[in-house]
């Protein structure tokens, strides 16, 4: 599948020992900051082992391919031009890269002809990545066969709600391993899973559409591949390239979730419990720095899609949660919650919704945003007194729920 | 109850019913209020939110129950007062707000009313309605209903004088000079407003009052009575609402909102016929013209806007010219055509082409004003125009591919009407259960619509400013209301158009189109290029800065 061009690059080069990839569109403010990391990260940690600089571009308006062309590096480097479907030459996705699955494609298929033993994936977008982050996600790796390393970021603990909220607990619940990142732009693959990947039929599907990491995370998961969580640090990226509709974001990663769900039932369906996977690094705690949000407005979302979605949301949520989800509505501003059970069955009912096609799909998709806003506000209500471990403590109990719950998805699973 | 949200009205999609054609279930081929209640789950989905009911009361059925012969009961086909105020109950509990038709002009003449004034000069009731010993007064005045009447006096043998109705003989016009009627006017709003209607439709409001010289219609002592209806509903029943039947052009409409002191609502009359030319034309000018002609209205007021009615489809607001037109464009054969207008239902008009269809639906629920649907049309019924009178379009609700349509368990032949059954409109082909599970049916376009106009209050609320492209097929304007801009884009034509739209004003902002929430390129300084397919329309937002949504603060961060 790769290009003739970069086949010839890849043929050229024969072999190599670590492959980094960068998938990028629009990133000249950024690039430049991301390559003298990596340069430095595999200079100081893995000094005389032969890597290979992959850029994958989306069809960059800016500087970026010239930041890459010019970088001061002696490492081999292959610039390649991945397609970019149509619905994301119009709008850019949320993070940041059209095309990213074809990216991640490209930058696979570079080093499983490279048979590299180690392949690490980092976002071009990225501002606070450090020489350490690829040492972090490539040492488990090469020194203790771990096949798939996902990063864990020291973030505010009311940044990045829809992954701990709703996608963590989920895929967790799902295919029983705890993994608090599964989107993440940043990972570090085995050779041996690179390889198997690339042999893998799914790749012209739905599910890689917006990136490897989720489905080669169920993948390495369902298929007995060793996984690790290493910490990496603060988490800052280059925001103005990112889509932040809050809908439409909401939409495409519940699609590619539940879409997931969808086509790995027989995998995940025998699934019981949730274990954690080795953590490596420094355990890094929530940030409590302050941030401006707008509680109120979510829970105005949240009564507003009581009012309004109600058709919709019978025909997805089963009776009696619908019956909980509508007696919410009757609480104050200052009472709003939204129990952590209720919410587990609330997304389940949206996978089994999702599954049998109720709906529109996109609609039905929509149709969380308010739930989600309801969901958060309940988080960030009965948190916001706390500190670092209240917050850790909710979103703790949020990952059990979804796990307690998983035989109600079960039961209502066509 | 609903919320008590005092410009309800102008969010609101509107559902008119006739209670008869709506479902059956005491097996008498007359659909009733428990049936109507039954059915309120189906109306919830569809996702309208005030339920318009034709005339309900005791009546003749001479001209579909318009002619009323008790103000304050229920006709006996369609139940009771009590089944009326459990409908009612549970129409609130679903969050309907529900209106009635009044019929404030006339009654039957089998009313109390009107058989004790004709007993005797002396009667108390003698005075309720306008008598002459001539027919020659009122000359100014236009017959109506020109294929049946042919004056608007009826000599009566009884009283031995003339009376006065600007209708059917049989609807013998009440006397608004006389105190005591406008009086009994206001007793009966009173006793439907207590059980807790949430407002009227008022018939034929402009002939309220006669005056020798005029055309006696619009006249000012009729406005002046219809203010102390309003002021009587704010004082006494804050929320419900007036909603005038007023057959006019829309300046003349114009006086009937007052100073936001009449009617909060008024239906725009020669909207509806012009969107039809124009779709027939493919041509925007029809429409376009008509808004040059619509003088601007109270912001708390509101247009009625609708494809279809109960009634035909009324030229009365048209030209010479434009009517022939129609005619010849909509009414193929003389069955089809009735007094001034078409009796025909928006499908056929449309040669049940989906596409067409839509179109029009997008118009209705885009332009200025409140859309109201004629039952049946969000599943492109048919009509019979076998039927007399219009009864063509007033068939059973067609549910299921059931006996009867699923309307009714009766013997067919005791239907109060028979329902329509040939091979393309027929309740086999065209029913609601069938619709409800193809998503892609036209009850799921109309779903998806209405569900796509209440998401934004622009529609309801907003300004409009129509774009001037080259290409005349294409309709475009923006609603602008608040914050929020809305850009909408029809292709009036069968065949594909492209459309450079001048939205240099709006540059920066992102089109979201509203049904799929695609987002289309950034709209800067040159034109902005759409191609649209046949009879296609697109509904976006103009988001600013590249968000349309109020910020919560979690969504500018990674996820």
């Amino acid at each position: 599948m790769l290009p003739p061009e970069v086949r010839g690059q890849v043929t050229a080069l024969g072999t190599a020992d670590i492959v980094v990839g960068l998938p990028s569109y629009d990133n000249a403010d950024t690039i430049g900051g991301v390559l003298d990391a990596v340069r430095a990260g595999l200079q100081k940690h893995f000094d005389g082992a032969r890597a290979v600089l992959v850029c994958s571009d989306g069809g960059s308006t800016d500087e970026t391919r010239a930041q890459v062309d010019g970088v001061d590096w002696d490492a081999p480097r292959i610039l390649a031009h991945h397609e970019v479907p149509p619905e994301e030459q119009v709008a850019v996705p949320y993070h940041g890269v059209p095309g990213r699955g074809a990216a991640h494609r490209t930058i696979l298929e570079v080093a499983y002809l490279l048979g590299a033993r180690a392949c690490v994936l980092v976002g071009a977008d990225c501002r606070s990545i450090t020489p350490e982050w690829i040492d972090r996600l490539l040492r488990p790796i090469l020194d203790d066969d771990h096949d798939w390393v996902a990063p864990l970021y020291q973030r505010h603990r009311y940044e990045g709600t829809l992954t701990s909220g709703l996608v963590s607990p989920l895929v967790g619940a799902l295919y029983g391993r705890r993994i608090r990142q599964p989107l993440a732009g940043e990972a570090g693959l085995s050779g041996r899973l690179v390889a198997h990947l690339c042999r893998k039929e799914g790749w012209d599907g739905d599910l890689v559409r917006h990136g490897i990491t989720l489905w080669g995370l169920a993948t390495a998961v369902t298929e007995q591949f060793s996984l690790c969580e290493a910490w990496l640090g603060p988490y800052v990226v280059d925001a103005r390239g990112r889509r932040t509709e809050l809908g439409a974001t909401l939409s495409h990663v519940m699609d590619s979730v539940f879409a997931l769900q969808a086509q790995t039932a027989e995998a995940w369906g025998e699934v019981r419990g949730c274990q954690p996977v080795p953590v490596v690094g420094r355990r890094l705690p929530l940030g409590l720095w302050s941030v401006e949000l707008n509680v109120t407005g979510m829970i105005r979302a949240f009564r507003l899609g009581l009012k309004d979605l109600l058709p919709v949301w019978e025909q997805v949520l089963a009776p009696d949660t619908l019956a909980d989800v509508l007696a919410l509505g009757f609480t104050t501003d200052e009472g709003h919650g939204f129990p952590h059970a209720l919410w587990a069955r609330v997304v389940y009912d949206f996978a089994v919704g999702y599954r049998g096609r109720v709906l529109y799909r996109q609609h039905l998709l929509r149709s969380l945003v308010p739930l989600y806003l309801g969901r958060t506000a309940a988080f960030i209500r009965e948190t916001a007194s706390g500190g670092a471990r209240e917050a850790e403590a909710w979103i703790e109990a949020g990952c059990r729920a979804f796990e307690r719950e998983k035989a109600y998805l079960l039961a209502r699973w066509p | 109850m609903p919320p008590a949200g005092s410009l309800w009205y102008k969010d609101a999609v509107f559902y008119e019913l006739p209670v008869k054609a709506f479902f059956d279930t005491n097996a008498d081929g007359i659909g009733d209020f428990a049936g109507l209640t039954e059915k309120l789950d189906y109306l919830r989905d569809l996702g309208v939110d005030c339920l318009w009911i034709l005339p309900m009361y005791p009546s003749p059925l001479r001209d579909d129950g318009y002619d009323i012969a008790d103000f304050y009961g229920i006709h006996p086909d369609y139940g009771s007062v009590a089944d009326f105020e459990r409908f009612l109950d549970a129409a609130h509990r679903r969050g309907f707000r529900v209106i009635a038709d009044l019929v404030v002009n006339h009654t039957s003449d089998r009313h109390p009313w009107f058989q004790e004034a004709r007993s005797s000069p002396a009667s108390p009731y003698r005075g309720y309605y306008v008598w002459s010993e001539t027919d020659e007064r009122y000359r100014g005045a236009r017959i109506i209903f020109t294929d049946s009447e042919k004056s608007n006096w009826t000599w009566d043998p009884v009283a031995k004088a003339y009376y006065w109705h600007r209708f059917f003989s049989h609807q013998p016009d009440l006397n608004y000079d006389n105190p005591d009627v406008r009086k009994a006017m206001l007793d009966v709003m009173r006793f439907w407003l207590d059980r807790g209607l949430d407002g009227f439709r008022c018939d034929a409001v402009p002939y309220l009052f006669e005056r020798e010289g005029t055309s006696c219609e619009n006249l000012p002592e009729t406005h002046a009575y219809l203010r102390e209806l309003r002021r009587t509903i704010d004082q006494e029943y804050a929320g419900r609402i007036l909603l005038a039947e007023a057959n006019q052009w829309p300046e003349d409409v114009r006086h009937y909102f007052g100073d936001g002191d009449e009617f909060h609502m008024a239906f725009h009359f020669p909207l509806m016929p012009r969107i039809y030319m124009a779709v027939r034309s493919e041509d925007r000018g029809p429409i376009t013209d008509i808004f040059t002609h619509t003088p601007p209205i109270p912001a708390a007021c509101q247009w009625g806007l609708f494809l279809r009615n109960h009634d035909e489809l009324t030229l009365e607001m048209v030209t010479d010219e434009e009517r022939d037109y129609m005619y010849y464009a909509y009414a193929p054969g003389p069955q089809t055509k009735l007094n001034l207008g078409i009796r025909r239902r928006l499908a056929p008009l449309m040669d049940n082409d989906r596409r067409r269809i839509e179109l029009l639906q997008s118009l209705l629920f885009t332009l200025p004003g409140s859309p109201i649907i004629y039952y049946g049309d969000e599943i492109g019924m048919g009509d019979d125009v076998r039927l007399g009178d219009r009864n063509g379009v007033r068939t059973p609700m067609q549910w299921s591919g059931d006996r009867n349509a699923g309307f009714s368990t009766a013997d067919p032949s005791r239907l109060y009407l028979p329902v329509i059954t040939d091979p393309v409109y027929g309740y086999a082909a065209v029913n609601v259960e069938a619709q409800t599970r193809a998503p892609g049916s036209l009850l799921g376009a109309m779903k998806r619509l209405i569900a796509a106009r209440k998401a934004s209050p622009a529609f309801g609320h907003g300004t409009i400013e129509f774009l001037r492209p080259r290409n005349p097929k294409v309709l475009a304007y923006l609603r602008r209301y608040g914050h929020e801009t809305l850009l909408i884009v029809n292709n009036l034509s069968g065949t594909p158009q492209p459309v450079e739209l001048d939205l240099a004003p709006c540059r920066g902002a992102t089109p979201i189109e509203l049904l799929g929430q695609t987002r289309f390129p950034p709209v800067r300084e040159s034109p902005y290029f759409l191609s649209l397919g046949p009879y296609a329309f697109y509904w976006f937002r103009l988001a600013e800065g590249g968000s349309g949504e109020a910020p919560y603060g979690i969504e500018g961060t990674p996820i």
